[in-house]
């Protein structure tokens, strides 16, 4: 594509519904709103009976709708990296809680702990297991900490 | 006086506190990798607001603030699930049978335990969802009829304990390959293993974000169906 066919196309995009943002933020803008739009609209499906939760089905919806092309990755990239990068920060009001629940989590504090750790392990296991045998062949990468 | 406690009882106070907190922690960790931002910055306030004679239902009203972005950050995860999917077509379909492998694994051991622990049945239902990231396991415990914040204590573990011993686990099992490193971690310790890895290796981390998010959705489809066999 030369020069200026590339910048024709810039201009021709910016001129229609500038979503690429002219305006400096808009793309994060742009991305907040759609990402909550499907919050929004997966909340309604389960809202009417959807059998899935809500953010699930907004999660699914988004996610075609960025594989079928309707929803363009640079609009939303900016928004989403950056709720998902600091998805640890969210967690910090729930971690706070806990002690509140101290009781009922001491309640059944050795079937708990017992449980989270035996699945833990199961899952490692079973996962990288599974993975070691089938995705070697399917995959291209190369092995890591060759002794 | 009076005035520092109506200060340190305002919602923005609370914002204010755990966006400083998290900030210091990540600065922590960037000096000392092993020290974890959650617990850093949760701990550190628990003790802050002890001190501070700030009540949980007091600082809760600023802190529902990051729990309602909880929401938008799960439909986000549709950016790095379709991103990481571009990047490994060919190794999509293997990947999401050995993450369904694993979730499944997940769920019953998890239910299954706690039962042989004489757990009640509103526990056990809470330890099903565990193993994936917050805000989904949080949605399936309230399908499931589970106590979410039983769920949610879950899900902590699993993300601290999966992201500090997991790929040592794994290397003692001899599981060294970048993709079943980063589908175990994925699979079982969602974002904070993700986040472990991420730093480690950028193949590792990216396996791993689409295989948490797999793992997420799979594991919302499982519960709805054993909501709708359970009650």
């Amino acid at each position: 594509m030369s020069a200026q066919s590339k910048k024709h196309a810039a201009v021709s995009d910016s001129s229609g519904l500038s979503l690429k943002g002219r305006i400096p933020g808009q793309a994060e803008v742009l991305g907040f709103l759609i990402i909550v739009g499907f919050e929004l609209l997966g909340m309604e499906l389960h809202r009417v009976g959807a059998p899935l939760p809500g953010g699930v089905i907004g999660l699914l919806l988004f996610t075609f709708a960025l594989a079928a092309g309707l929803v363009k990755v640079e609009w939303v990239e900016k928004t989403a990296t950056f709720l998902v990068r600091h998805m640890t920060l969210l967690f910090i009001p729930m971690m706070v809680g806990l002690p509140q629940m101290s009781a009922e989590l001491r309640a059944e504090g050795v079937a708990l702990l017992a449980s989270s750790v035996i699945s833990l392990f199961a899952v490692l296991l079973t996962t990288g297991g599974l993975a070691h045998i089938f995705l070697r062949d399917a995959a291209t990468a190369e092995v890591v900490g060759k002794k | 006086m009076l005035i520092l406690v109506h200060l340190f009882n305002s919602p923005e106070f609370a914002v204010i506190i755990t966006l400083m907190l998290y900030w210091a922690s990540l600065h922590i960790q960037d000096r000392y990798p092993w020290a974890n931002p959650l617990v850093c910055a949760s701990i550190t306030l628990v003790i802050l607001l002890y001190v501070l004679h700030i009540p949980y239902s007091h600082y809760r009203t600023g802190g529902d603030l990051f729990k309602y972005l909880l929401g938008p950050a799960t439909v986000a995860l549709g950016v790095p699930m379709y991103k990481q999917a571009q990047k490994l077509k060919g190794s999509l379909k293997p990947l999401f049978l050995v993450v369904l492998a694993g979730s499944i694994v997940g769920m019953a051991t998890a239910g299954l335990v706690a039962w042989l622990f004489g757990a009640p049945r509103e526990v056990i239902l809470s330890a099903i969802p565990k193993s994936v990231t917050m805000p989904i396991a949080l949605e399936a415990s309230k399908e499931l009829h589970g106590d979410p914040r039983i769920t949610a204590a879950l899900v902590l573990i699993s993300g601290l304990l999966g992201s500090i011993v997991g790929p040592e686990v794994l290397r003692l099992a001899s599981i060294l390959h970048e993709h079943a490193v980063g589908s175990a971690i994925g699979t079982s310790s969602h974002a904070l293993g993700t986040a472990t890895l991420i730093r480690r290796s950028e193949v590792q981390g990216s396996v791993s974000s689409l295989a948490m998010a797999m793992a997420g959705v799979i594991t919302a489809i499982l519960c709805s169906v054993l909501t709708w066999w359970v009650h």
